[in-house]
C-alpha cells in the first residue's frame, strides 16, 4: 500500500514537472506578424508581436537555418509596451527563428519563439 | 531541449513556499493554541519556526539571481548588474525585499517571543504574507485577489505548522493508554486545532476557489488550458488532504479519547500522508505561479 503510494507520488511529481516544461512553451504572446510557420515572398521591414498585457522585451535574437545570428539594433529592447515593433536589416530568403524574452507589468518573465520562412519554397 | 532556469524557478519557489508557510503559521499557530501547547513542543514549535523562517530568508534572496538568469537565459545573467537591478525594481524584487524584511522581524521577534506583546508577533507573518500579494497573479485583479490570496496563505500556513508538532505529539502517545498525560494532552491539542480548523480551512478554500474563479475567468479553462489543468490537479489533491483532515477530525481523534488500539499510531500515518499531499500541492502552487499563463487577461 505505501510502497504503491510512493509509486503514485513519483508519477504525479514526474507529469507536474514535465507539464511545466511544456507549459512554458504557452507564452501569452497573442500575434506575431510574420506568424509562427508564415512563408512571405519578401524580406519584411520589421518583424511585429503583440501581447495581451504590457511586457518589457529583455531579449530578441533572429537567427537563419544554418544558425547565424542576424545583427539586429536595440531600440526595441527594455521598452515597455503590448505592442513591440523590431526593425529588421535587410536580409535573404532563409528559414528565420525568432526567440524572444521579457518581462510582464506583474513581474512574470515570459520566452518563446517563432519560425518564418522569406522566399518560395 | 528544456533549459535549467524552467526547472529551477518553480524548484525554488517549491522550496520556498512550504518554509515561508511553516515560519508564518508557526506564529499563528503558537498564538491561537497557546494554552493547549504544552511547554515542550511550544520549544520545538518554535525551533521549526525559526529555522523555517531562515532557510525562507534565503530562499527569497535566492529568487533574484534566479530570476535575473530566467530573464537572460544563460548562467551568466543570474550575476548580471543590469539584470539584477531590473528584477529588483520589478514586482518580483519588491515582493521578494517585503519578504525578507517581514522574516528578518520575524526571526528577531520568535527569540525572545515571551517578551514581545501579542499585536507585535502578529506584525511579521502578516507582512511576509502581504509581500506574497505583490507579484505575480495576486495583482491581476488588484485588491480582491490581494485580499483572497492573504486569507488563502493565512489558513494554509495554520494547517501545515500543525501537522509536525501533532506528529511529533503522536510519537510521544504512540502505546500508551487513554489515560495517560501524553495521550490526553495529544487529544486535546487535536480537539482545539480541528474546532478552529473548520472555520479557518473553509476560509482558505473558499478565498482559494474565489481566487481560482477570478483568475481562470471560465469552467472551460479548468479543462482546456495548462494553467487549469494543473489548477485541477491541485484541487483534486486538496480535496484528498480535506478528506484526510475530516477523517482525523471525526474518526482518529476521537478514537484517542476511547483509548483505541494503535490511535496515535494511525493517527501519525494520517499526517505524514497530509503532508506528503502538502508537499504535491505546493509543487503544483509553484508551477502555477512560475511556468503557466494566465488563460485569459493577464500573463
Amino acid at each position: 500500500m505505501v510502497e504503491t503510494l510512493r509509486h503514485a507520488l513519483c508519477a504525479l511529481i514526474l507529469t507536474l514537472t514535465l507539464a511545466a516544461g511544456s507549459a512554458y512553451a504557452h507564452s501569452p504572446l497573442t500575434s506575431s506578424n510574420p506568424s509562427d510557420g508564415a512563408v512571405v515572398a519578401g524580406a519584411p521591414e520589421a518583424i511585429e508581436m503583440n501581447f495581451r498585457g504590457k511586457a518589457r522585451l529583455i531579449r530578441f535574437t533572429l537567427t537563419g537555418a544554418d544558425g547565424g545570428e542576424v545583427v539586429l539594433g536595440k531600440d526595441h529592447l527594455m521598452v515597455e509596451a503590448s505592442h513591440h515593433r523590431v526593425i529588421l536589416p535587410p536580409v535573404g530568403a532563409d528559414s528565420f527563428t525568432a526567440r524572444w524574452r521579457a518581462m510582464s507589468e506583474d513581474g512574470h518573465i515570459l520566452k518563446g519563439e517563432f519560425s518564418f520562412r522569406v522566399g518560395a519554397d | 531541449m528544456i533549459e535549467i532556469w524552467t526547472i529551477l524557478m518553480p524548484l525554488l519557489r517549491w522550496m520556498f513556499y512550504p518554509a515561508m508557510l511553516l515560519a508564518v503559521g508557526g506564529v499563528g499557530f503558537a498564538l491561537l493554541m497557546r494554552p493547549w501547547i504544552p511547554a515542550a513542543i511550544d520549544l520545538y514549535l518554535r525551533r521549526i519556526t525559526l529555522r523555517a523562517a531562515s532557510a525562507a530568508l534565503l530562499l527569497a534572496i535566492a529568487q533574484l539571481p534566479v530570476a535575473a538568469g530566467t530573464l537572460g537565459g544563460d548562467l551568466a545573467s543570474a550575476f548580471d548588474p543590469f539584470l539584477l537591478q531590473l528584477v529588483i525594481a520589478a514586482p518580483t524584487g519588491l515582493s521578494a525585499l517585503v519578504a525578507t524584511a517581514g522574516l528578518v522581524l520575524l526571526l528577531v521577534i520568535e527569540r525572545v517571543p515571551s517578551a514581545v506583546p501579542f499585536v507585535i508577533r502578529v506584525v511579521p507573518p502578516v507582512v511576509v504574507i502581504l509581500s506574497m500579494t505583490l507579484v505575480g497573479h495576486a495583482t491581476s485583479r488588484g485588491v480582491l485577489t490581494g485580499m483572497l490570496l492573504s486569507l488563502h496563505l493565512a489558513g494554509i500556513g495554520y494547517w501545515l505548522a500543525a501537522l509536525l508538532p501533532l506528529r511529533r505529539m503522536c510519537l510521544a502517545a504512540m502505546d500508551r493508554p487513554a489515560s495517560d498525560g501524553a495521550v490526553a494532552g495529544l487529544a486535546t491539542l487535536a480537539e482545539e486545532f480541528g474546532r478552529l480548523a473548520l472555520v479557518l480551512v473553509a476560509m482558505l478554500v473558499v478565498a482559494g476557489l474565489c481566487y481560482a474563479a477570478l483568475l481562470l475567468g471560465s469552467v472551460s479553462a479548468l479543462f482546456a488550458t495548462a494553467y487549469g489543468q494543473v489548477l485541477l490537479t491541485k484541487m483534486v489533491l486538496v480535496s484528498g488532504m480535506l478528506g484526510l483532515a475530516a477523517v482525523n477530525r471525526f474518526r482518529l481523534v476521537p478514537a484517542l479519547r476511547t483509548g483505541a488500539a494503535q490511535a496515535a499510531s494511525r493517527l501519525r500515518r494520517s499526517i505524514e500522508i497530509e503532508m506528503g499531499i502538502a508537499g504535491l500541492i505546493l509543487l503544483a502552487t509553484s508551477l502555477l505561479t512560475t511556468s503557466v499563463s494566465l488563460p485569459m487577461g493577464g500573463m
